[in-house]
Parts: structure tokens; C-alpha cells; sequence
């Protein structure tokens, strides 16, 4: 009855989760997108996991400073205080997820997408953040000292106290014309007309 | 023991084939889930399945070069690292499909639809995807060399750093879509509309641009712009 009763137990969890356990010799998954846990844990090895699947991972605080995540999917991923400073995150997907209090410092975000992202109080200085959909994303208390933010598109983002000495914003989508005067005010350099 | 064997084939049929089956009160195979288990069978043993439903089908790394999926529904499969080169994908729905590092090089996605479909460094080179919905895609570091992208409908797709030389993007819908970095030498955007695509960095040599529109085009450099509007691309930025 015991063995039935597991049997029964691992059958009831499969059917329920729909999460079936990786066995040897089934390699489906193991290497691309579909295991964010295989993937969570090349990246913590080798810092290293570009075009990886990382949906909703937990990363919070990780050190990935110098890391290369070019174009992975983060979607709702927790990357509160982590240290991305100096990571090349071109084409980086990272709608809905955390980066409240990250280090981002000098970071190669180019061309990604982060809306909704939450930025709050995040280190954005000298990063490259041109050519990004921010999008509703929160920038409250961020510094934004120096970084580009060239072409992005700052639809309906928060901006409350956010650090802008040197920041480009030419071409920038989406400003209020408070933002635009608050950011005149902070020294921002290239604010749209 | 009988039960117990029924019970050991069930959990080693679903840890093997990664299919649950369906069970009251579980939604979301219970529609079509024997015929997607059925039609994933048939196309893994003949390399064809047109017109089939493979919703939702769990496709990675399958080998499927040349394989017939014409107008088959592979909305939500997840193809990552599938070989699908020279496959005939014509008018295959695949729409949220994901295909990231997938091999696509030759196939035909005509008429496809792509919608929102991921298709991170996967490699499209010499892929027909003419007319093809492909808005909101995730095209990041993939590889469209030689592709034929004419009339198709790439608004706000991402295609950072992806490589798109001598693709063949005439009429093609560009509008939003992120170029940062790409590289679209040689590629012919003739009556392409680019209105408010962002193009930071990206490599626009010898590209033809005959009544391309690049109204509130974004990250040209003074150096495109002149060569833009000296091989007649229409309203490029000041």
C-alpha cells in the first residue's frame, strides 16, 4: 500500500502542478528556455546566460556584476539589489520585473524592454539605457546620473526624485511637460521640446 | 501488482512524453489534448503534419527539417531549439510560439502569423516570411540574412542586435520596431515604413530606400540621415 500510495502521490503532483521531474535521458528543456531553474543556475555559475529563459526567476541580490545576459527573457523576475553593474543586457527582456535598489551601473541595456519594471532607488549611472521601451516602468529615486536614455520610450513612467545631472534624453518619447521642466530643473541634458 | 503497474505506465508515461493527462477540473488540455497527443505522434513519425493542431505542443529540439507543417495551428508550441530548416510552414498559425535558437534557415512562413512570437537567436536566414505577421516579436540576435520579409508586419517587434543583411524587407511594416545595433546592410527597405522605429547603432550601408517613410524615425546619425534622403527615403528626421 505504501508504494501505491506514492505512486498515487507523485501521479496526483504531476497531474496538479504540471510539473513533471527531469529524469536522465530526458533532455527536453534542460538547455533551452524551458528550465528557468537549470538556466538560474548556469547564470549564478558562470555569470553567463545569454538568450536564457529566466521568467520570474529569483535573483534578488545576486552578484552578476560583468555578466551577459543579451536578449534572455526575465519577464516578473526579482532582481532587488542585485548587481548587474557593468552587465551587457542588450536586448534584454525584463517586462513587470524587479530591479528596486539593483546596482546597474554602467550596464549595457540598449534596445530592451522594460515596462513596467520597478526601478525604484536603482543605481543607473553611465548605464546605456537608449533605445529601451520604459514604459510605465518606476524610476522613483533612481540615479540616472550621466546615462543615456536617448530614443527611449518613457511613456507614463514615475520620475519622482530621480538623480538626472548629464542625462541625454534626446529623442525621448512620452515626457510630461512637468517631467520635461523637472528634468531641465535636474540638469538633464537634450530634453525634448 | 495490477493497479501498481497501471500506476508505474501512468507516471512513466507522463515523466517520458512530458504529456498530463487530462483529469476533471484541469482546463487546459481537455478540448484537444488526445488530438495534439495524436497529431504530435503522426508528425514525429512522418515529418508532416499539415493543417494540424499542435496547440500548445511540446516541440523543443525536435528535428523537423523539411517537414510539412502548412497551415498547422502550433499557437503557444514551444519549438526552442527545434530543426525546422527548409520546413514549410505557410500560412502556420504561430501565434505566442516559442522558437527561441530555433533553426528556421530556408523555411517557408508565408502568410505565417507570428504574433508575439519569441524568436531569440534563432536563425531565419534565406527564410521566406513574406507577408508574414510578425508584430511584437522578439527577434533579438537572430540571424534574417538573405531573409524575404517583403509586406510583412513587423511593428514594435524587438530585433536588437539581430542581423538582417540583405534581407528583403520591401513594404514591409516597421513602424515602433527596435533596430538598436542591428545590422541591415545591403538589406532593401524600398516603400518599407519605418515611422518611429528606433535604429541606434545599426548598420545601414548600402541599404535601398526608395519611399522608405522614416517620420520620427530615432538614433539615425547625421551620416544616415544624408544618405537617407539622398537615395530617396521619405520624411527622414531633421
Amino acid at each position: 500500500m505504501v508504494n501505491i500510495k506514492k505512486l498515487l502521490l507523485a501521479t496526483t503532483f504531476i497531474v496538479s502542478t504540471g510539473f513533471v521531474p527531469v529524469v536522465p535521458g530526458m533532455q527536453s528543456g534542460t538547455v533551452y528556455g524551458a528550465s528557468v531553474e537549470e538556466n538560474k543556475k548556469r547564470l549564478l555559475e558562470t555569470g553567463r546566460c545569454p538568450g536564457c529563459d529566466l521568467t520570474e526567476a529569483d535573483l534578488s541580490r545576486a552578484d552578476l556584476a560583468g555578466g551577459d545576459l543579451r536578449s534572455a527573457k526575465l519577464e516578473d523576475a526579482n532582481l532587488s539589489g542585485a548587481n548587474l553593474s557593468g552587465a551587457d543586457l542588450r536586448g534584454i527582456t525584463l517586462v513587470d520585473a524587479d530591479l528596486s535598489g539593483a546596482d546597474l551601473s554602467g550596464a549595457i541595456l540598449g534596445g530592451s524592454t522594460l515596462r513596467g519594471a520597478n526601478l525604484a532607488g536603482a543605481d543607473l549611472t553611465r548605464a546605456d539605457l537608449s533605445s529601451t521601451d520604459l514604459s510605465s516602468a518606476d524610476l522613483s529615486s533612481a540615479d540616472l546620473t550621466r546615462a543615456d536614455l536617448s530614443s527611449a520610450d518613457l511613456t507614463g513612467v514615475v520620475l519622482s526624485d530621480v538623480k538626472v545631472k548629464k542625462t541625454d534624453f534626446e529623442g525621448a518619447e512620452g515626457l510630461t511637460p512637468e517631467q520635461k521642466e523637472y528634468l531641465r530643473k535636474y540638469e538633464a541634458i537634450n530634453v525634448p521640446e | 501488482m495490477v493497479n501498481i503497474k497501471k500506476l508505474l505506465l501512468a507516471t512513466t508515461f507522463v515523466v517520458s512524453t512530458g504529456f498530463v493527462p487530462v483529469v476533471p477540473g484541469m482546463q487546459i488540455h481537455t478540448a484537444h489534448g488526445d488530438s495534439v497527443k495524436e497529431n504530435k505522434k503522426k508528425l514525429l513519425e512522418t515529418n508532416k503534419c499539415p493543417e494540424c493542431d499542435l496547440r500548445r505542443a511540446l516541440l523543443s529540439r525536435a528535428k523537423l527539417s523539411s517537414a510539412d507543417l502548412s497551415n498547422a495551428n502550433l499557437t503557444e508550441t514551444m519549438l526552442t531549439g527545434a530543426d525546422l530548416s527548409n520546413a514549410n510552414l505557410e500560412g502556420a498559425n504561430l501565434k505566442n510560439a516559442n522558437m527561441t535558437e530555433a533553426n528556421l534557415s530556408g523555411a517557408n512562413l508565408s502568410g505565417a502569423n507570428l504574433y508575439f512570437s519569441s524568436l531569440v537567436r534563432a536563425s531565419l536566414s534565406d527564410a521566406n516570411l513574406s507577408g508574414a505577421i510578425m508584430t511584437k516579436d522578439f527577434l533579438q540576435e537572430a540571424d534574417l540574412s538573405g531573409a524575404n520579409l517583403s509586406g510583412a508586419n513587423l511593428e514594435h517587434a524587438v530585433a536588437a542586435s539581430a542581423n538582417l543583411s540583405g534581407a528583403d524587407l520591401t513594404g514591409a511594416r516597421l513602424t515602433h520596431a527596435n533596430f538598436y545595433h542591428a545590422d541591415l546592410s545591403g538589406a532593401n527597405l524600398n516603400r518599407a515604413d519605418l515611422k518611429s522605429a528606433r535604429l541606434k547603432g545599426a548598420n545601414l550601408s548600402d541599404v535601398t530606400v526608395e519611399n522608405a517613410d522614416f517620420q520620427g524615425a530615432k538614433g539615425l546619425t547625421l551620416e544616415q540621415k544624408e544618405y537617407l534622403r539622398e537615395n530617396g527615403a521619405i520624411n527622414v528626421p531633421e
